[in-house]
């Protein structure tokens, strides 16, 4: 549509960048966090500091679900791990006689009255009510606030959006390793141009990997189409790559429940000193009672056995009829390497920073496009209604989502522990704070904005610590000197985030002082190929 | 592709960009849908495996589409490609459905 391919790659770059941009790096950011999901529910539970030991914890977790909910239809219990120490668990009331039997998605959090914390002595923990890191990894795939559907449409687009950009990206840039070692600063849109390409490039495997995978998964909910060529029934096409769990009906004949340890180091034995990850028991307490034990997938892309089911009086293995098959092998291994589940830490790191990279890829190239145009300013025929709600946005999502993300950190630690439903108070104070940064970024000079909300975000993540070495017991110096690995390394991230954010705030406050750009500023003769076509 | 006059602003050059984001968001979804269905029908694996790359490859699909709708030499050209493609595996598809059947 321009004079030539790479100019109309160029424009399409530029613009789909522009347009998707904001989502992506709200999907960026929130993902690079939810790499720590578990690390995170761990740090929002200050009052968890039990020790780990799976086989009582589980022990622990069979007596409170018999005491709790005897004839429930389900019962899920995590193993605990060195990520998250104790047992998460949750049940299910069975449905009504006559009722369709239900259909377990794992993915929807239970009510509150469905679930609880425990210890190894089986007695609830009174940890606080937060959703952790949850909160992220939703995010990063729904929005939060947005239905669940209309969020995950809006997602898969901007991840549609990224990989064009990506494509694109990679055709206009033809120079891809000269650029990358080129770095030239203080020389404005040039300087920004540099940075984007650098974080781009860096970690260019890592963001097409990402990007692939994340497009891929949602593919299967919004364009699942191609499974209308090979079945007529789609739930066929489904049931077999999903194997979603079906509890079966009652048959009302009481038979005690097996001990679940017993199964448990069956399944561990089965797999060879595999760990387990989560169990799950159908029907407790009835004939018809069967345990799930689900593999953690530690050093694990996809395998089989991932799960082993046993008859929940007998203890017995129960073979499953049929091998998984390629295709759903394929597409777990398409999730599991998303979702990064398999990852010691060392690659879990690897993982987050470049997650990091991505974030700043995506920040560098929404500076860049206000950069470029700030010259047009000074045309009074070029509209600045646009160039005005880019830059508002760019303070209020690059330097405002950080802030409100620092903020529900601080709401975790500060709001009272007795509050109703204190999870989704500590959500809407981050969104407060975000909504507070927006409204700033709208109604003060932009470079004021920058300045101040980028200060907030540094305070805020440099003050953290400190919040949390007053407020909880873990946390605090002589808890670090023991050697709390998990609170060291949250507040080396915190403290790291803070002097980012606060290099940045002083970075534009330099900038504010500086005289506004003429017409005949050096800069107008960018005239390179790449900057060029973009309008 | 070389040889053509830059468009100029205003209602012309809107009128285009519009056109090409259709194409590349609806006609693009319909074309990469249909070709899916095509990939699922052709590649040599047992029906599951098959469906599942057919799925897999969509995203390759989609964004081929949309780079195909904004690097075409007019937006009635990427139209015509877009509707000749959807056209094409549409009736490929259906002709295997028909003549192998489906469970």
């Amino acid at each position: 549509m321009r004079q030539s391919f790479r100019l109309s790659m160029q424009w399409l770059h530029t613009w789909t960048g522009l347009v998707a941009g904001w989502i992506i790096f709200l999907i960026f950011f929130n993902g690079t966090a939810a790499y720590f999901r578990q690390e995170i529910t761990t740090w929002m539970k200050p009052e968890i500091t039990a020790a780990i030991d799976p086989a009582k914890s589980v022990a622990g977790a069979v007596v409170f679900l018999k005491a709790k909910a005897p004839d429930a239809a389900t019962w899920t219990i995590t193993v605990p791990d060195d990520r998250y120490p104790v047992s998460d668990v949750t049940w299910q009331p069975r449905p009504k006689p006559g009722a369709p039997p239900t259909e377990e998605d794992d993915d929807e959090r239970p009510p509150a009255d469905r679930r609880a914390t425990v210890d190894a002595t089986g007695r609830p923990l009174a940890a606080r009510d937060t959703e952790g890191g949850d909160y992220f990894f939703q995010f990063h795939y729904a929005l939060h606030y947005l239905p669940q559907f209309l969020g995950m449409v809006l997602v898969w687009f901007a991840g549609l959006g990224l990989m064009v950009a990506l494509t694109t990206g990679v055709i206009i840039h033809r120079r891809f390793f000269a650029e990358f070692f080129t770095f030239r600063p203080r020389q404005g849109a040039r300087s920004w141009l540099d940075a984007h390409t650098t974080f781009a490039v860096l970690a260019l495997p890592f963001h097409l990997m990402i990007t692939y995978s994340g497009v891929a998964i949602l593919m299967f909910f919004l364009m699942p189409w191609a499974m209308f060529a090979n079945y007529s029934r789609p739930q066929t096409y489904f049931e077999m790559i999903l194997q979603r769990a079906h509890t079966p009906p009652v048959s009302g004949h009481v038979a005690p429940l097996v001990s679940v340890n017993t199964v448990l180091s069956a399944a561990e034995a089965t797999w060879n000193g595999g760990r387990a990850e989560r169990i799950r028991v159908t029907n407790p307490g009835d004939a018809t009672a069967t345990i799930k034990i689900d593999r953690h997938v530690a050093g694990l892309v996809a395998g089989r056995d991932a799960s082993l089911t046993f008859n929940g009086v007998t203890g017995v293995l129960i073979r499953p009829i049929s091998e998984p098959s390629a295709a759903s092998t394929a597409s777990s291994a398409i999730f599991s390497l998303h979702l990064a589940h398999f990852a010691r830490p060392a690659l879990r790191w690897l993982m987050f920073l470049c997650g990091a990279t991505g974030t700043a890829m995506v920040a560098s190239g929404l500076i860049l496009w206000t950069e470029k145009r700030r010259r047009k300013l000074l045309d009074p025929r070029y509209s600045r209604c646009g160039f005005r709600l880019v830059e508002t946005l760019n303070v209020a999502v690059i330097a405002g989502y950080p802030a409100a993300t620092a903020a529900l950190f601080w709401a975790n630690r500060l709001l009272p522990l007795s509050i109703a439903s204190r999870a989704n108070a500590e959500i809407l104070c981050a969104f407060s704070f975000w909504g507070l940064s927006l409204v700033w970024s709208a109604v003060r000079p932009m470079r004021q904005a920058w300045v101040g909300v980028l200060g907030a975000t540094a305070l805020l993540f440099l003050l953290l610590p400190f919040v949390n070495a007053v407020t909880s017991a873990r946390g605090t110096l002589t808890n670090l000197m023991q050697g709390d690995p998990l609170y060291i390394g949250f507040n080396l991230v915190s403290l790291t985030l803070g002097f980012m954010f606060a290099t940045a705030a002083l970075f534009a406050r330099r900038r504010m002082h500086l005289p506004p750009p003429t017409l005949a500023d050096p800069d107008s003769t960018i005239g390179q190929p790449i900057l060029e076509g973009a309008e | 592709m070389a040889t053509l006059k830059t468009p100029t602003l205003g209602s012309t050059r809107k009128r285009d960009v519009a056109s090409r984001l259709c194409a590349a968001l609806f006609g693009g979804y319909v074309a990469a849908s249909t070709f899916s269905m095509l990939v699922a029908r052709l590649v040599p694996l047992p029906k599951a495996g098959a469906t599942t790359m057919a799925i897999l490859t969509t995203p390759i699909l989609y964004s081929a589409t949309i780079l195909w709708a904004f690097s075409a030499r007019s937006p009635s050209r990427a139209w015509l490609v877009l509707i000749a493609v959807t056209l094409l595996a549409g009736g490929l598809t259906w002709g295997l459905i028909i003549v192998r059947g489906r469970p």
